[in-house]
């Protein structure tokens, strides 16, 4: 099969897929199979530079998609700007803040590697929403999830637990609820950021206003990360708590006290 | 907007760089923080498929999510609209949403 491969036939599928559009207001816009998730292309722009080259760029049209779901002031700010100043580097690319466009700029001869270099560059820019907060936390919770059921036997952990009894108890769901020693039920929360420290709070607090029975324990993404004020509050109504699910010992010692 | 533990969005988007290029959404933001896009109507500045440069309704449907494909991949060419306003019209009445400003549709095109 590999001998049959012909390049010719190879560079006319290639071809195929990219398409040169002069467009009635005057833009000239180079289609390429370069899409987003949902399916939009990449609107690739050409313009003519002033030294006889091209300019090769996505309009501002990246971080317009991007802020359809997300925050882009986020992707000029602490990890999320050192990575993307990264892939700008390493792609060859420039960014324009003022208008908020990526481009290169090419000779006409370079601009199949111009337009792959940018459209390659998007891709790993728009990637950059795997860090978004929400994502992250899930992840968190997997891996909290993991660790609680190397510990604790399956039949003993109750996911998204409503506690039965109370008003409105849909609305404050227990991360995992352990069957504890004693029948007491261990609530086990995981805090992936100050949000979710906040929620938790009131959740605790809610639970003994209404007299129910039970231990807590909160298990921290990062406890460093959580504003000082917000973890006070917390730790008034929380029980045992861990830094991070790098303490893996001490999760384990403190879970099985409860739960063994 | 909010209502039991989810909100929504609406947003506006319209590009400096080419008028074509413009979007207005509805998103619902699930209790998790993950967003989710309920329709999206686009101008006609991208190529989406076999739509060329013409404007574009996305929507959330089911056998995305199935397929674990971005929710509103699916997209449809539409002339009921031509610029953001008019979008944005089509998509409050779609949505039956009230209480905003009123928004004018596009005027039909006479030479379509």
């Amino acid at each position: 099969m590999l001998e049959m491969l012909d390049e010719k036939m190879l560079c006319a599928q290639f071809c195929a897929q990219i398409k040169l559009h002069r467009r009635d207001n005057g833009m000239v816009l180079l289609e390429t199979p370069f899409a987003y998730p949902d399916g939009d292309q990449y609107p690739i722009y050409l313009t003519e530079t002033g030294a006889g080259g091209l300019r090769v760029s996505d309009g501002g049209h990246t971080l317009m998609h991007l802020s359809y779901e997300n925050d882009v002031d986020k992707f000029f700010e602490g990890s999320r700007s050192i990575l993307l100043n990264q892939i700008i580097a390493e792609q060859g690319i420039s960014y324009d803040g003022d208008s908020g466009q990526f481009y290169l700029e090419c000779a006409p001869a370079n601009l199949s590697e111009a337009a792959f270099r940018l459209g390659q560059a998007i891709t790993r820019v728009y990637d950059l929403t795997f860090l978004n907060r929400s994502r992250v936390a899930s992840t968190f919770y997997d891996d909290l999830q993991e660790q609680i059921s190397a510990f604790v036997s399956v039949e003993k952990v109750h996911k998204n637990f409503a506690v039965a009894g109370i008003p409105n108890a849909d609305h404050y769901p227990v991360d995992f609820c352990i069957d504890g020693k004693n029948n007491q039920r261990l609530f086990l929360f995981g805090i992936p950021n100050r949000d979710k420290a906040r929620l938790t709070t009131i959740f605790l607090q809610y639970f003994i206003q209404q007299r129910v029975e039970f231990d807590s324990m909160l298990v921290f993404e990062n406890q460093e990360d959580i504003p000082r004020p917000d973890l006070a509050r917390l730790s008034n109504v929380g029980g045992d708590m861990i830094s991070s699910l790098n303490a893996e010992d001490d999760f384990r010692r403190k879970l099985l006290k409860r739960v063994a | 907007m909010d209502g039991g533990g989810y909100s929504f969005e609406l947003y506006l988007r319209q590009s400096f760089h080419n008028t074509d290029d413009f979007s207005c959404g509805l998103k619902v933001i699930k209790p998790d923080g993950q967003p989710l896009t309920l329709v999206r109507y686009n101008g006609g500045g991208h190529v989406h498929g076999e739509i060329v440069f013409a404007c574009n309704i996305h929507r959330a449907t089911y056998q995305a999510i199935a397929a674990g494909k971005k929710p509103e991949t699916h997209a449809e060419e539409t002339n009921v609209y031509r610029t953001l306003d008019g979008a944005l019209a089509c998509l409050l009445e779609d949505a039956v949403i009230s209480g905003l400003l009123h928004v004018a549709h596009d005027a039909p095109n006479l030479f379509d």
